[in-house]
Order: C-alpha cells, then sequence, then structure tokens
C-alpha cells in the first residue's frame, strides 16, 4: 500500500460532474487575473484557490497545477468565475491580429536564446 | 443466541409448575392417608363404644348389688316373718327391726335408680310395693303364714328375674360374672327360702306334708343353684363359696337340716328355732359376702375393660395422628427429592443458554477453543435424573459443537469476504489511478465526460469493496499522512454515491480531519448521504450542514422523505450503534451495519432523528480525537515567478474565509449564468510586457510538465 494513496477528491465531484466551460475562449494558455473584487468574494473550496493564485496572471495549465485538478476541470472553473467576472483574462498573443514580423522576429530570438 | 428469543418462555413455564409436581403427590398420598386414618378413627371409635359398654355394665352391676341388698333384707324380712307367725313371738321386734332394714335398703335402690333410670328393675320393684299392706295383714295376724311367705317369696323372685334383664357384655370374663352373680343371687334366695321355711316349721314343731314337700323343693333348688354356680364362678369365688358352707355355722345348719329331713313322717323336730335361724344366718350372711366379691370382681372387670378401652382409644388416636405425620413428611421429603434435582436441571440447562453457549461461541470467534462442557452434577446419581441429566449433557456438548462449527465457518467466510474486498479494492484502486492519468491531460469536454463517467463508476465499486472489509472486520486501506480539510472529506462522500448531483452541501466549518481517518469518515457519511437520498422523492434533493462546536464536528444529513416510524428509527439507531450482526439482518439494512461498524471503530456518534418538518435526519458527531488543528505546511505554491514586474497591485485583503456557500458552482444560486460577452483585448503593449507575458507562459507550461510526478500530494 502507498503511503499516500490517490488524492481524496475525485475530479468529477469538483464540477459537479460538467466538463463544458462556459466560455468557450479559454485555453491551456490563456492567461487569467482575479479581479480586485474577487478577493474579497464569498468563495469555496477550489474557486477561492483559484482566485488567490490569480493575484498575478497565471496561465490555466498552471491554475490546475496549484489547484490539483486536470486542465479540464480547471477551465470549466475558470469559465465559471470569468462569467462572475471575478477573473479576467488576457487576450493571447495568437489572438492579436497586429502581431508584426518585428514582434515575431523578437519572440523567436527569444526563444532560441532559451 | 438472541436473547430475545430465550429464557421468557421458560421462566413463565417454570413458574407455572412450581407447585404442580407436589400437588401431584399430594394426591397420590392423600388417597391412602385418608382410608388409614378412617380405619384408625373407626376403631378408635368402636373402641369408645366398648368403654361406653363397659361403663354401662359397671352402673348395672351396681344396681343390681342394691337390689341383691334390698332382696337380702327382705329375705332375713320373710324368715323372721315366718318364725313369728309359727309362733315365735318373741322374734316380733328383730321383725320390726328387719323391715326398718328393709326400707332402708329400698330408699338406696331408689336413690341409685333416681341417678340411672333402668326400666326393667323399676318393674321388678313393684312387688315390693304392696309390702306394708302384707306387713300390716301380718301384725293384724288374720293371714296364713305359706301365702305371707309366697307373697314375700313372689316379690323376691319378680325383681330377681327382672335383674336378669340388665346389660350383659361381650366380655367372656365379664359375662360369667355377672352369670355367677345371678346363680349365687338365686341360691341365696332359696336358701333364705329355707331358712324362713324351715324356721316356721321349727317354730310350729312337726311338718305338714305340704310342709315337707316344699322344703324338699325348695332345698333342691338351693342345690341345684349351687351347683350351677360352681360351674360358672372363677375358682377363687367358688373356694370362697365352699370355705362359707364349711364354716361352723354351716355345719350346725347342715346338721339341722338332716334333722329336718328325717321329720319326713311327721314326727316332732325338736329344733331351737333359734338355733337354726342364727345358723342360717350366719350362711346367707356369708353367701352375701361371696356375692359382694363377685360383684367387686365384675366392678373391677368394667372398669379394666373400660380403661383398656381408653387406652386403645389413645393408642389408635395416636397411632392416627403418626399415619397423618409420616405422610407428610414423606410427601415433603419425597417431592424435595424430585423438585431439588428437577431444580439443578433447570438451573444448569439455564446455565448452558445463557452462559456456557454463548461464551464457547465468543472463545471460537475470537480465534481460541471452546473450553469442554462440565458434567452435570446430577450425573453422579443413580436414578433417571442422572439419565435426563446425561441427555441434557449430550444436547449441551452438541449445541456447543455447533455452535463452534458455526463460529468457525462465520469467520472463515468473513475471512473469504475479507479477502475478496482486498482484491477488489485493489483493482478499483489500481482503474482508479488509471483513471486518473487520463483525465489530468484530456483537453476534450466529450471525452472528460466520459472519463468522468468511469471514474463515478470506479468510485463506488470502491465504495462497495471497501463496505466488504469493513463487514468483515478489516480497515480501509487508504490513509493519508497528513490533514484532510473536512470539506473535501465530505464531497469525497458525495462522490461516492451514485445520485451525487442531489446532495446540497449548505454549509461547512472549515476543519481538518486526521488523514488516517479520512477514508472511513467519508464511507462512513457515503453510507448515510446513500441512504438519505434513497429514501427521498427522486426530484428532492438531500441537503448536508456541518459545523463545528465545543471541539466537536457536527454534521447533520437531512432528507426531505417520507420520514420512519419510531420503531424502524429503533431500530435503525439500534444497527448504527453497531449492535446486531449484519448476518441475520436482511442485506437491505447493510449499509446501516457499515455505519455501526466504522462509528463504533471511529468513535463517532451516529443517529437518526424526525426532520422538523418531514424526512429523517442523520445526524453524525465527530470527536475531537479524530480532528486536526492546522494543516502541518501551507502547501500553496505561489505561482509567482522570479522575474515578474511587480505591476499589478497584489491584493493585501485577503479575508479568512469561512465557506458558507455550497461549493460546487451548479449549485450557488447566487452565481448568475449568462452569456459570456467576449472582453475586448487590451491595447498593444510594449515588448516588455509581451515577453514578461511569454515567459509566465512559458514557466508555467514547463512547471506544470516537469513538476507532475512529486509534487502529486501537495495538491489537495
Amino acid at each position: 500500500m502507498n503511503d499516500d494513496p490517490d488524492p481524496i477528491l475525485r475530479p468529477f465531484i469538483v464540477t459537479g460532474g460538467r466538463t463544458h466551460p462556459v466560455d468557450q475562449r479559454l485555453r491551456v494558455e490563456t492567461l487569467v487575473s482575479a479581479a480586485p473584487a474577487a478577493l474579497a468574494a464569498p468563495l469555496g473550496f477550489e474557486r477561492r484557490r483559484i482566485v488567490e493564485l490569480c493575484r498575478l496572471p497565471v496561465s490555466v495549465a498552471e491554475i490546475a497545477r496549484g489547484v490539483g485538478v486536470p486542465v479540464g476541470v480547471a477551465r470549466v472553473l475558470v469559465a465559471d468565475l470569468l462569467a462572475e467576472r471575478l477573473v479576467t483574462i488576457h487576450a493571447s498573443v495568437t489572438d492579436t491580429p497586429n502581431v508584426t514580423r518585428e514582434l515575431l522576429e523578437r519572440i523567436r530570438d527569444g526563444v532560441r536564446a532559451l | 443466541m438472541n436473547p430475545r428469543h430465550r429464557a421468557a418462555p421458560a421462566r413463565a413455564r417454570t413458574g407455572g409448575t412450581r407447585g404442580s409436581i407436589r400437588t401431584r403427590m399430594a394426591v397420590i398420598l392423600a388417597v391412602p392417608t385418608a382410608a388409614l386414618v378412617a380405619l384408625v378413627l373407626a376403631a378408635t371409635l368402636a373402641q369408645v363404644r366398648a368403654a361406653e359398654r363397659a361403663a354401662t355394665v359397671a352402673d348395672d352391676v351396681e344396681l343390681a348389688l342394691a337390689a341383691q341388698e334390698l332382696i337380702h333384707s327382705v329375705q332375713r324380712e320373710r324368715g323372721l316373718t315366718s318364725g313369728f307367725m309359727g309362733g315365735a313371738t318373741d322374734y316380733r321386734p328383730r321383725v320390726i327391726a328387719q323391715r326398718a332394714a328393709s326400707d332402708r335398703a329400698r330408699t338406696a335402690l331408689d336413690r341409685l335408680l333416681a341417678r340411672r333410670d333402668a326400666r326393667v328393675v323399676r318393674d321388678g320393684l313393684a312387688g315390693f310395693d304392696g309390702l306394708g299392706e302384707l306387713r300390716g295383714s301380718v301384725d293384724a295376724g288374720h293371714a296364713s303364714r305359706t301365702a305371707v311367705l309366697d307373697r314375700y317369696t313372689a316379690a323376691i323372685a319378680r325383681l330377681n328375674t327382672a335383674l336378669r334383664g340388665l346389660a350383659t357384655s361381650d366380655d367372656p370374663q365379664l359375662a360369667r360374672g355377672l352369670d355367677a352373680l345371678r346363680t349365687l343371687g338365686d341360691a341365696k334366695e332359696h336358701m333364705a327360702l329355707e331358712r324362713g321355711h324351715l324356721n316356721g316349721v321349727f317354730a310350729v314343731g312337726r311338718f305338714t306334708a305340704a310342709d315337707y314337700r316344699r322344703f324338699t323343693e325348695v332345698r333342691a333348688r338351693k342345690l341345684d343353684a349351687l351347683e350351677r354356680f360352681r360351674a360358672v364362678a372363677t375358682p377363687v369365688r367358688r373356694d370362697a363359696l365352699d370355705a362359707a358352707l364349711r364354716t361352723g355355722a354351716a355345719s350346725t345348719a347342715a346338721a339341722l337340716e338332716e334333722r329336718a329331713l328325717e321329720g319326713a313322717a311327721g314326727r316332732r323336730l325338736g329344733v331351737s328355732p333359734p338355733q337354726w335361724w342364727a345358723a342360717m344366718t350366719t350362711v346367707v350372711d356369708d353367701l352375701r359376702t361371696v356375692q359382694l366379691g363377685i360383684g367387686a370382681d365384675v366392678r373391677h372387670r368394667a372398669a379394666d375393660l373400660r380403661a383398656a378401652a381408653r387406652v386403645r382409644q389413645a393408642v389408635y388416636g395416636a397411632g392416627a395422628l403418626l399415619v397423618l405425620v409420616v405422610a407428610i413428611l414423606l410427601w415433603l421429603y419425597t417431592a424435595r427429592s424430585i423438585v431439588r434435582p428437577l431444580r439443578t436441571l433447570a438451573a444448569e440447562a439455564r446455565d448452558v443458554a445463557e452462559r456456557t453457549l454463548p461464551a464457547a461461541v465468543e472463545a471460537v470467534q475470537s480465534g481460541e477453543r471452546a473450553g469442554p462442557v462440565e458434567p452435570s452434577r446430577l450425573l453422579t446419581r443413580r436414578d433417571e435424573f442422572a439419565e435426563v441429566a446425561g441427555a441434557l449433557d449430550a444436547v449441551r456438548r452438541t449445541a456447543v459443537e455447533l455452535a463452534s462449527e458455526q463460529a468457525v465457518l462465520r469467520r472463515n467466510s468473513a475471512e473469504s469476504l475479507a479477502n475478496l474486498g482486498h482484491r477488489n479494492q485493489n483493482l478499483v484502486r489500481r482503474q482508479l489511478g488509471f483513471i486518473t492519468t487520463l483525465e489530468r491531460d484530456e483537453t476534450d469536454p466529450g471525452a472528460l465526460a466520459n472519463l468522468f463517467e468511469l471514474d463515478h463508476l470506479a468510485t463506488r465499486m470502491r465504495r462497495n469493496a471497501e463496505s466488504l472489509l469493513v463487514l468483515a472486520g478489516r480497515h480501509a486501506p487508504r490513509r493519508w499522512s497528513g490533514p484532510i480539510p473536512i470539506g473535501d472529506v465530505l464531497r469525497s462522500a458525495f462522490a461516492e454515491v451514485e445520485e451525487y448531483r442531489r446532495v446540497t452541501l449548505r454549509r461547512t466549518d472549515d476543519a481538518y480531519l486526521a488523514g488516517t481517518a479520512a477514508a472511513e469518515v467519508a464511507h462512513l457519511l457515503a453510507e448515510l448521504v446513500e441512504n438519505a437520498l434513497t429514501f427521498s422523492p427522486p426530484d428532492r434533493e438531500v441537503e448536508v450542514q456541518a459545523r463545528l462546536a465545543d471541539g466537536e464536528y457536527h454534521i447533520a444529513i437531512v432528507d426531505q422523505g417520507v420520514g420512519m416510524d419510531p420503531e424502524a428509527l429503533a431500530a435503525a439507531n439500534e444497527r448504527l450503534r453497531g449492535e446486531g450482526g449484519h448476518l441475520v439482518e436482511s442485506a437491505r439494512r447493510l449499509g446501516h451495519h457499515v455505519v455501526g461498524r466504522l462509528a463504533a471503530r471511529l468513535g463517532v456518534r451516529v443517529w437518526l432523528h424526525d426532520s422538523p418538518l418531514t424526512g429523517v435526519t442523520a445526524r453524525v458527531v465527530l470527536p475531537a480525537s479524530l480532528l486536526v488543528e492546522e494543516r502541518a505546511a501551507e502547501p500553496v505554491p505561489e505561482p509567482v515567478p522570479a522575474g515578474a514586474p511587480p505591476e499589478r497591485p497584489v491584493g493585501p485583503v485577503v479575508t479568512p474565509v469561512t465557506t458558507t456557500r455550497n461549493g460546487l458552482v451548479k449549485r450557488t444560486p447566487a452565481a448568475p449564468r449568462r452569456p459570456v460577452r467576449p472582453e475586448r483585448a487590451v491595447p498593444p503593449r510594449d515588448p516588455a510586457e509581451v515577453r514578461s507575458v511569454l515567459e509566465t507562459f512559458r514557466s508555467g507550461v514547463h512547471r506544470a510538465r516537469s513538476a507532475d510526478p512529486e509534487n502529486e500530494e501537495t495538491s489537495p
């Protein structure tokens, strides 16, 4: 027997079995940050942890890690918070139409430099 | 061995028959005893009658002797009168004196008769009533001597005859005494008659032919009576008579009588009447003495008989009493000798039912061998009780063996169940691990929904497997080393029931549960929630509230079903307290037994009661020993990257949250679901900002991929 088995909480109970986020825009890399009012809002369990994590912009994938749920679950939860205007998302790079060639080159350079 | 099935009817039966054996034995003994006592009483009554008869005889003898006294006196009077009338005028004063003596004797007899009336004697006395007139005619001198003598004689004879009608006796000795008394009375009468007759004849000086004939007749009667007396009298009294007839007076009288016998031809006799009278009177008085002696004999004999009868009466009475006492003692002894061993038998049988058998079963269940059945104490006897005790011992032995076999069987089957449950649980655990891995990387909502369905099924399978382990007396293998938030425990409990979407978590106070107990508490709650869901309508929700109070954690699971009647509620609470065995109950109640076992093991109090309006509320109280103060280490990873510019101020106000809402988004009524309106993108950023964003993304992805395995336990 393992010392510590799987987490006690099964992921499906976190969303009540829902897998479809109410907001389709969320992707793994979407950055999320909490609205200032959110920290004072009465939230429970994972939702509170998400808001706490999002004091700085954090990606959905990071949120999933931080809260300890699958990405699919994190997306549903963040989408709920987004609908309640407790978090905001930042426009993704790929979404922005005015990505200049210059910017892309700088990204390329930056990636190379990693 | 259910306590409800034993003892009560058996006790009632014992109480009902307690006196029955005694009663029956009393009946058996009563019949012969009563017969015996009746017999003895009859014998006693016979003795009472015998004593009465003896007393009657004694009284009659008294009467007879008094009458004889009278006769004796009148005989003298007759003799003297006869002499007086024959010409011996000097007899006159003696005649007068003798008349007075006769009257005294008569008075004495009358007194006796006044005390004890005897008609025969009274009738016999009729002849004496004309005595005064007779005496008058004698004094007047105009009566013939013979006629006077005859009247005296008739009166005496009548009384003598009457005396024969007095009581006789069955006792031969007494009868002979009475007979002797009468015969001697006859002899004395005839001797007195002879004396009186010859007194007159001697006074005249010679016999007439008639006088002589009369003399010989009287003498013959006298001799005959004396002969008869000798035949019936006792030797002592016979000798007394003989002695009375051998005295000097008797010889003189006999000699004078000889002279009289020779005077048959009518020649002169030349006998002095006073000499004859004196001699004859002495003889008659002697006879009277003998008569009194016989009277005394008879009286003694009667008294003896009466005393003997009294003694026998007393003996028989005592005998009856003794028989009764012995019968009662016998009854007591026999009843005791039967009832006592019976009680011992009953006590031993009850001891087996209430102590030995349960102890043996308990011993076998805890893995020991059952102790040997101690043999009954009654086996040392050599009677039917020993046989019954032996049979009972055989029953006891068989019962203990059977119970032991049953217990072994139960233990073995419990072990098999535990083994299967263990394997099952292991497989499901691996299955869940695999599902977890799949869920983690799944981004397609449809596929994730399928995985969730699988996850839910597997979770419920795991609960079933763990129920099996609990019923088999094993611990759940899932334990965590760190504390677990109660909110998570509650929600994991909901995850284990089928219709978890109908469960609403109304309020939870924050607290942490010891990781070692978390799985079992979740299991316990899951069983109660499942029960609440089963017994409430499908459109109603089950509400759960959780509150921390006085160091204990209270959880209420409220359903809105039809509720339970008080008996079912009591039975359910009994099961929840861990009482009763799940093997004897209906399989539908298994959930309660699982809860009861878990609650007993964890020290958790669980009970059901009526909800305020409708349905049933299950209350669970987790003791302080299961709660943990605070997390050992705050595992919230700060996701702030190193190079992040602090341009966004970190919200300083992090108010301590007491979660008052349902953790599930769907259930939060305050959360308005509005169509999401995509916000306009922020205006173009400067390169530094973009780089920072990319950096964050990169580091996030990197961490998410690489930190996967080792950080698992830090996530709640």
